[in-house]
């Protein structure tokens, strides 16, 4: 079998984005791969090393030419090969899982494992859209997963426990933390990298284009109030500050 | 929690200053390619941030004690050296049929930047073991290497330095380590080590020790001293650690900073033989010794740096949000308290580290990027190169050791009350760098090293090289905008020093040779100053070069740089002359005080 891993690029969690006419600019900004994505790109080399019959590991991304560096992890991972679809258009979802979706049924594989959510466009409709178009089950939010020959076996957290699901391949898996801790590379491998392919495609020979465009974007602004309880009276200042985390700031019922 | 290294500014140092990119057109680097540097860097990065970073504060809270005759060290020390040595950092340097990447030194010591930054007490033991291992490559024999090489480059293995006794530390000619031949070409070693960084400890398979020892019967002084492998379990022929070779901790050192290190007094042949190997040829251990200690030293002078610039982005990050006092006119005491990265005293502190910082890494990676020159650079300008890093190593030792602890004085000026407690780090690097001006050769060392020897080595060529790169630099900057200040400052520190230079070498018959070296601390701050206004003005020039077509967050970066060269130009290039005037004066004022005037 086959697995397509999906990698989308995004901003380092610790980098601190900015705001220019109306977009988030990217410019200068430390970019990495989803870690959403992560533990797909894990998951299918922890599949293929667990025994399964993996035969190629396949990583996908589409958007600008930076996004190559993402891709570039995923091999230095261990994925076999990668195919960068080049725009600077950004795809929403629905767009996007069109390009999911061709390159699936173009490549022949029978698993997709995509992000559950993504950090730049937190839709967490990419794994479900594509599932649709192809007409393949979709397993959700995939916190445990093992394959047993055609098998599907994955398990995902719910308020108060947990949930299992079998499916038959081929399907989608849409991951989320704790399914797997993703590896680092290793320096043997980024120079391996170098030498396994990079497939570049246009967007035209996908016919995706976006329906959904963002046209505003602001950062959220936070303020210190530097609120001082007087602590004299122990009572009246765990009061007060109760008030104030019940009234003012609304943190608590 | 503040970032603890600029990865903007090692990406400009290393490729719009240094050039590195280019270096894959040279054939030992020609697999390489600036994607894959980046990718290196990005993995130090991940990994020095999620495996060294996480325990600064706890292996310095609970340094190394002893726990059943055994060293313990906080558990995260054992994951950080696997996370290390998973990812191949311990060879990454060496030969591609050693199992390394060939990568060139400039990128390691690049990559062991993120380590330092990190974590400077957990980096010493790979980093102990890296110099090892060089050593070890470069004079043991076919033999010793086939032996001992593949498990430090796997990092299985750890290794140390054991040079200094309890009598015996800068003056290592008195050492009476003895090693006696056994007569099967191995030879039986008694004596005490001290200082002994990464001496003993539970994280590597096997200690390597390499150990400065004299041969029984051999001449007093630095001629009789040899260099053995000592390990801490003897090898046996399936190259497997065995029984204990006699290598007894008698102690461990309690520091002021770098705690995380264990640093130990070592007794060899207690209880038992330690059995050693002799490296090379006897007589010849200090030699052996220093031949690797260029590298050793830039590496302390990297490390300096990186404590020093962590601290001033800890800093950086506090003035940005600590709000308070308004500024002078605004009487409104209802209006808000401004970031105190507003009031210009503030600014001034961060300019200063800014500029010791950047000028120091900008120097650390200058002299690695001539290491590599001087294996892999064109071969006719090879000695040449051999010749500026021999003069620059004391100062790339000194200069970021004595001028980062100032940043981090400042740093923790700026973050006041709270820079001092144990909430921020800052305090904490503070301790950590007071080490780098004593260990490796003191400051006083160094300074002896580039007045008594490197200026004038090879007919002071070293000086002459460098003189000539400095100018080659200065008249093609002649052009740029904005980078006045630092060629006009530049161009007379440059004059200040190679006039007082003249002077004292002239006078050094007439002076003799106590009084020319008393003068030793003046050429190592004259030069030392020189050198950082240098890196300042290639920094500029390059800052220059790039603004016009700059994007995004760079014209305030190229910005920073050209107002940090201007910042060292006025507040501390002038300081050149003050030592200038000293040097040429020999002024005796040190040598002529009396110990009984005290």
């Amino acid at each position: 079998m086959k697995i397509l891993t999906l990698v989308r690029q995004v901003p380092d969690a610790e980098a601190r984005v900015k705001i220019s006419g109306g977009q988030v600019d990217l410019e200068g900004a430390t970019l990495v791969m989803d870690g959403m994505d992560e533990y797909g790109v894990e998951e299918a080399l922890r599949l293929r090393e667990g025994g399964a019959a993996v035969e190629e590991i396949v990583a996908l991304a589409t958007g600008p030419k930076r996004v190559e560096d993402a891709l570039r992890t995923a091999l230095a991972m261990g994925v076999d090969r990668a195919i960068h679809v080049e725009t600077d258009q950004a795809l929403d979802p629905i767009a996007l899982s069109r390009v999911v979706a061709q390159v699936a049924q173009a490549e022949g594989v029978s698993l997709i494992l995509v992000g559950g959510q993504e950090a730049d466009w937190d839709s967490q409709a990419l794994g479900a859209a594509t599932a649709e178009r192809l007409g393949w089950p979709q397993l959700t939010w995939t916190n445990e997963l093992a394959l047993e020959g055609d098998t599907l076996t994955g398990r995902h957290d719910v308020d108060d426990g947990n949930e299992s699901f079998r499916v038959p391949l081929p399907a989608v898996v849409t991951t989320q933390q704790g399914l797997n801790e993703p590896r680092y590379p290793t320096l043997p491998n980024i120079m391996k990298a170098k030498k396994k392919e990079l497939r570049k495609d246009t967007l035209d020979a996908y016919g995706a284009a976006p329906t959904v465009r963002v046209v505003g974007s602001d950062i959220q602004t936070r303020a210190r109030l530097n609120k001082m309880i007087d602590g004299k009276d122990p009572q009246a200042a765990a009061a007060e500050l109760l008030d104030l985390l019940r009234n003012e700031a609304k943190v608590i019922a | 929690m503040a970032p603890f290294l600029s990865r903007r500014d090692l990406q400009f140092q290393l490729y719009e200053v240094l050039g590195t990119a280019a270096l894959p057109q040279r054939p030992r680097f020609a697999e390489h390619s600036r994607e894959v540097y980046d990718d290196v860097l990005n993995l130090a990065y991940s990994v020095a941030e999620r495996y060294f970073a996480n325990h600064l504060r706890e292996a310095d809270t609970h340094e190394p004690h002893v726990e059943g005759g055994k060293v313990k060290l906080p558990p995260q020390v054992a994951d950080a050296m696997r996370a290390f040595r998973d990812a191949g950092f311990f060879s990454a340097h060496h030969d591609e049929e050693l199992g390394g990447l060939q990568l060139p030194w400039v990128v390691t010591q690049a990559v062991q930047a993120h380590f330092q930054a990190a974590n400077i007490s957990t980096s010493g033991y790979p980093f102990l073991t890296i110099g090892n291992a060089n050593l070890l490559r470069e004079f043991a024999s076919a033999e010793q290497q086939a032996k001992y090489l593949p498990p430090l480059l796997e990092g299985r293995w750890f290794g140390t330095m054991a040079l200094s006794e309890p009598h015996a530390g800068s003056g290592l000619a008195d050492i009476t380590t003895t090693a006696t031949p056994k007569g099967d070409g191995t030879y039986s070693l008694t004596g005490t080590k001290m200082w002994i960084s990464g001496g003993e400890h539970e994280l590597s398979e096997n200690i390597i020790h390499l150990v400065l020892a004299r041969i029984a019967g051999a001449p007093a002084g630095v001629k009789g001293i040899s260099l053995f492998l000592v390990p801490r379990y003897r090898v046996g022929p399936d190259g497997k650690p065995g029984e204990s070779n006699h290598v007894v901790l008698a102690g461990l050192n309690h520091k002021m900073g770098y705690r995380g290190t264990t640093n130990t007094l070592l007794n060899f042949g207690e209880g038992g033989e330690t059995v050693g190997e002799l490296v090379g040829e006897p007589g010849q251990g200090l030699a052996q010794m220093f031949h690797m200690m260029n590298e050793a030293r830039i590496g302390v002078g990297m490390g300096a740096v990186m404590l020093g610039y962590a601290g001033y982005l800890a800093s950086l990050e506090y003035a940005r949000e600590r709000r308070q006092g308004r500024l002078p006119g605004n009487k409104d005491p209802h209006s808000p308290p401004v970031p105190i990265i507003a009031h210009p005293d503030v600014r001034r502190m961060l300019l200063r580290q800014k500029s010791f910082v950047e000028g120091g890494l900008a120097l650390g990676l200058y002299a690695s990027s001539l290491v590599d020159d001087l294996h892999t650079g064109p071969e006719e300008g090879r000695k040449d190169t051999g010749l500026l890093l021999d003069l620059l190593t004391p100062i790339v030792k000194s200069w970021p050791s004595k001028y980062s602890q100032e940043a981090l004085s400042d740093a923790i000026q700026v973050m006041g009350g709270a820079g001092y407690t144990r909430d921020f780090p800052v305090e904490l690097y503070y301790r950590d760098n007071r080490l780098n001006p004593i260990h490796e050769g003191t400051e006083g060392i160094q300074a002896l090293d580039l007045l008594g020897r490197k200026v004038t080595q090879a007919g002071g060529r070293g000086l002459s090289v460098l003189l000539e790169r400095l100018e080659a630099d200065l008249a093609a900057s002649e052009a740029l905008e904005g980078i006045a200040e630092i060629r006009t400052a530049l161009t007379t520190a440059v004059s200040q020093s190679t006039a007082a230079l003249r002077t004292h070498l002239g006078r050094a018959a007439e002076l003799g040779p106590e009084r020319f070296l008393a003068s030793a601390h003046s050429a190592l701050e004259m030069l030392g100053h020189t050198v950082v206004g240098w890196m300042w003005l290639r920094q500029a020039a390059a800052a220059a070069r790039q603004l016009p077509q700059a994007r995004g967050d760079d014209p305030d970066f190229y910005r920073g740089k050209l107002h940090a060269a201007r910042f060292f130009a006025l507040y501390e290039l002038p300081k050149v002359g003050v030592h200038a005037e000293l040097l040429a004066s020999a002024d005796p004022t040190a040598l002529e005080m009396q110990e009984a005037w005290f």
